[in-house]
């Protein structure tokens, strides 16, 4: 049971209503903290692998409704969201990791983030680069779900909102959107990343002699 | 002009060492007879291990060395001989050399450092000897520069063990990853620095090759500014005769993972694969047959020269020809000398061509021995080769193998059929990582049911699938348009070239079924002309001011020097060296192989499965259905 990442974004509310323009990338959420833990990647694969983490969980949060919970399946991951009034915590865990003991844990960083920074993130229009010190404790202390599972006691009154649970991210995705297309625009994606994959796909196609 | 030849200059080199690092003089002369000293050789493991590729016992005699020794055994006095020490620069090594110093083991120590020994560690060896009275022993002490092991002409390796783990270990420290950059770019300054060349430098962007680009690309240029240097002595030698500045290609592991892990049917690499090829030496563990044997798999054989790149059918065809044809040169022997012939018809005509039949036998003898010694040794090693390939199924790894890998299609049946029968867990697990790499969204249900059937351990498997993935999610060019079309300007590449390869009577490429990517890469880098492949590959010239405001040569280039990080492999080998025996005009293009080591399929396989479980992947985490 493991937690790879905890973020908390700001979905992007200036394209809601407004048809997407073809050169333009669309409206992209704020990451306004992160903890990411990629040590269990090779050195050189590090940097591209905390970038995916971004993107993913930028893609999922932009698409997660206010008051709505979600789970997206992603290769090895369970990405939880969950949108309370405009604020947007994601997780990145394993599948062991149990549903319930997530949520709960993600609606404690939403309740801390409030009280350590009020309203002050509505404001916000870019990302944040500055480590909020809660969120990575969290990231330690809460690998074990027993911990997140005491705040059950506490939140008798959760209430029943549905969970969604997604099993590939496409289905996330707006009708259209594809995901490649999505890599492109993103600026998450270092220039070199993007050549650097690019470069590895094309010269592993095989090649067949007619 | 003639090509370089890696092997052959680091051959020279350690034959001047051994002459006490002045030129070997010419055989027969008068020089010659003042100069027979005999010589003790010292050695550490790494240095053996260079040079037993190289040179055996019987040559070091030619060089004067009546004996060699291991630098870590006891070795008794020989108050009256030089000793040529050759070591690789370590703090143990030179404590060593102090204390045989101290002990007066030999009555003089010329001291070879395999690379660069290190300032503060010469400071202390001065002053050990120095302290122990014992400095007027030391004749001489070089770095020799030669820090890697060359297994052909055109192939050599830095015997790095297990680089590609330590390369990607998760729990590896920087200082760790920095390390293992130096050393390489070190092993990589030794091969240029034998060569007397300094290479322009080509990589891709990011990953090990860059780090190790840089890191070589900084160490030229430092040492570019001594003057003299190695460098300025190999230009004034080498002016007499014109040579182009070889590109060294560097590339990552990750670039090709298939090939490190695909089961091949031609014979060097099966007996590689199979059997383990280590250092030219072939060991065959005892038998029914008869007890262990150690063979030599080098250029003194010639049946091994002629045939190693054949298909395995082809060379035990040729093993059944080569038997029937020395039959007959005995039998003809035989008849010769009238071994069969009835005492009786005995007369004296016949005496003088007797006597001439008996000394043609005579001298064909060593000749008749010799070439029973080859067909018995790789009879020997067919035979082991043709029970494991039956008890595995090999052919049926290759066939399905090589149809994802050139044809990009798989017969599903027959895949899962693999996976569910004969075979080690480590060829299924290297067939299903074949599968996993070969298709786009391949279909792994059924594929990791399988491997869990045969009990194979998964963590491997997860382990590239991590990397894929990681892969794909920046991969923005797979629409099935572009792909075909670059399948096309491939294949008509290939097409045109095999025309021509045809035409010019060169080997044909068909036969080996593809290009290897990392072929068609260093082909485009040689090339030098605009390609999408390759524009974007990084570009390093140690000589060039470092503002790099000019526009920098980028080619076409004659020679190539390419190397793998994070392990090669015979098969990338092979299909370089066809690159250049394939290029127009002939001759035109020659091409040096490296790797930080040179590793087989299994060998490999277990590399990933052991990053599989450092990542946490090996209790099959990622493999249960999510959660409903």
């Amino acid at each position: 049971m493991k937690i790879t990442a905890l973020l908390v974004l700001k979905p992007s509310t200036s394209g809601a209503g407004s048809s997407s323009s073809g050169g333009e990338s669309g409206p992209e959420a704020v990451v306004l903290a992160n903890a990411i833990d990629v040590s269990h990647f090779g050195y050189f694969q590090r940097s591209a692998a905390r970038e995916f983490i971004v993107f993913v969980a930028r893609t999922v949060a932009q698409r997660t409704q206010p008051g709505q919970r979600q789970s997206v399946q992603h290769e090895e991951y369970k990405v939880h969201s969950h949108n309370r009034n405009g604020l947007c915590a994601v997780a990145f865990m394993d599948d062991h990791y149990p549903v319930r003991s997530a949520f709960s844990l993600l609606n404690q960083v939403l309740d801390e983030y409030q009280k350590a920074y009020g309203d002050s993130w509505k404001s916000v229009t870019a990302d944040e680069t500055q480590q909020w010190a809660f969120l990575t404790d969290a990231l330690t202390k809460f690998q074990d779900p027993a911990e997140a599972d005491k705040l059950m006691k506490i939140q008798r009154d959760l209430d029943e909102t549905k969970i969604i649970l997604h099993k590939t991210i496409e289905s996330v995705l707006a009708r259209g959107e594809r995901l490649d297309s999505l890599v492109e625009k993103s600026s998450d994606l270092s220039a070199a990343s993007q050549m650097f994959y690019k470069q590895a796909k094309k010269t592993n196609q095989c090649c067949t002699i007619l | 002009m003639a090509a370089l030849s890696l092997r052959q200059r680091q051959l020279d080199l350690i034959v001047r060492m051994l002459h006490l690092n002045k030129p070997p003089p010419p055989p027969g002369t008068a020089a010659e007879q003042e100069e027979e000293v005999y010589k003790i050789l010292v050695l550490d493991s790494f240095c053996l291990s260079l040079l037993s590729p190289l040179l055996r016992v019987a040559d070091l005699r030619k060089h004067g060395v009546t004996l060699y020794f291991p630098i870590d055994k006891p070795r008794q006095q020989v108050a009256d001989a030089p000793a040529v020490y050759f070591l690789r620069p370590t703090q143990a090594n030179a404590d060593r050399v102090a204390a045989d110093a101290a002990a007066s083991l030999y009555a003089s120590f010329h001291l070879n450092f395999s690379s660069a020994l290190p300032r503060p560690l010469l400071d202390r060896l001065a002053a050990a000897t120095a302290a122990s009275g014992s400095a007027h022993r030391v004749a001489r002490l070089a770095d020799q520069y030669l820090d890697f092991v060359s297994l052909e002409d055109n192939l050599f390796s830095l015997a790095h063990p297990r680089s590609y783990v330590a390369l990607n270990d998760p729990k590896a420290a920087d200082a760790d990853i920095e390390a293992l950059v130096d050393a390489i770019a070190l092993g990589l300054f030794c091969a240029a620095a034998t060569l007397g060349t300094v290479p322009v430098i080509r990589c891709p962007r990011g990953g090990p090759a860059e780090m190790v680009a840089a890191a070589l690309d900084a160490r030229l240029r430092h040492h570019l500014l001594a003057k003299p240097n190695l460098f300025t002595e190999a230009s004034a030698s080498a002016s007499v005769a014109s040579f182009q500045r070889p590109v060294l290609c560097l590339f990552d592991r990750n670039l090709d993972l298939s090939v490190g892990i695909q089961h091949d049917w031609s014979y060097r690499p099966l007996v590689h694969d199979v059997l383990g090829l280590k250092l030219n030496k072939l060991k065959m563990p005892a038998d029914k047959s008869g007890p262990a044997k150690a063979y030599d798999l080098d250029d003194s054989d010639a049946f091994w020269v002629a045939n190693s790149w054949s298909p395995f059918p082809r060379v035990a065809e040729e093993i059944e020809s080569q038997l029937a044809k020395y039959k007959q040169d005995v039998d003809e022997v035989n008849q010769r000398t009238g071994g069969n012939k009835d005492g009786i018809e005995f007369d004296g005509t016949d005496l003088i061509g007797n006597t001439q039949h008996l000394m043609n036998a005579v001298n064909s003898l060593p000749e008749l021995t010799e070439r029973k010694k080859m067909i018995d040794k790789h009879t020997n090693i067919a035979t082991a080769l043709l029970g494991h390939i039956k008890e595995r199924s090999l052919d049926g790894y290759c066939d399905c193998g090589n149809d994802m890998l050139t044809k990009g299609t798989v017969d599903r049946s027959t895949l899962l059929g693999l996976l569910r029968g004969k075979g080690t867990k480590a060829d299924k697990l290297r067939l299903a990582v074949t599968y996993l790499l070969c298709f786009e969204t391949p279909e792994l249900e059924q594929v990791e049911a399988a491997l869990r059937e045969s009990e194979v351990d998964m963590s491997a498997f997860q382990y590239v699938k991590r990397i894929k993935s990681l892969n794909t999610q920046f991969s923005a060019s797979s629409s099935s348009s572009a792909t075909r079309s670059n399948i096309v300007d491939w294949a008509e590449k290939l097409y045109g070239q095999s025309i021509s390869a045809v035409t010019a009577g060169v080997k044909n490429l068909l036969s080996s079924g593809r290009q290897l990517a990392l072929t068609r890469t260093v082909e485009a880098l040689m090339e030098g002309k605009p390609n999408p492949e390759v524009d974007n590959y990084l570009l390093f010239d140690p000589r060039a001011p470092r503002s790099g405001s000019g526009g920098q040569f980028k080619g076409p280039f004659r020679e190539a020097i390419v190397f793998m990080i994070g392990g090669g492999n015979y098969i990338e080998y092979r299909s370089l060296m066809e690159l250049a025996e394939c290029s127009q005009p002939p001759s035109s293009k020659h091409v040096i192989y490296g790797a930080t080591e040179i590793v087989n399929g299994v060998e490999f396989i277990e590399q990933l499965a052991e990053l599989g479980q450092k990542a946490g992947l090996g209790l099959g985490g990622g493999n249960n259905p999510p959660l409903q």
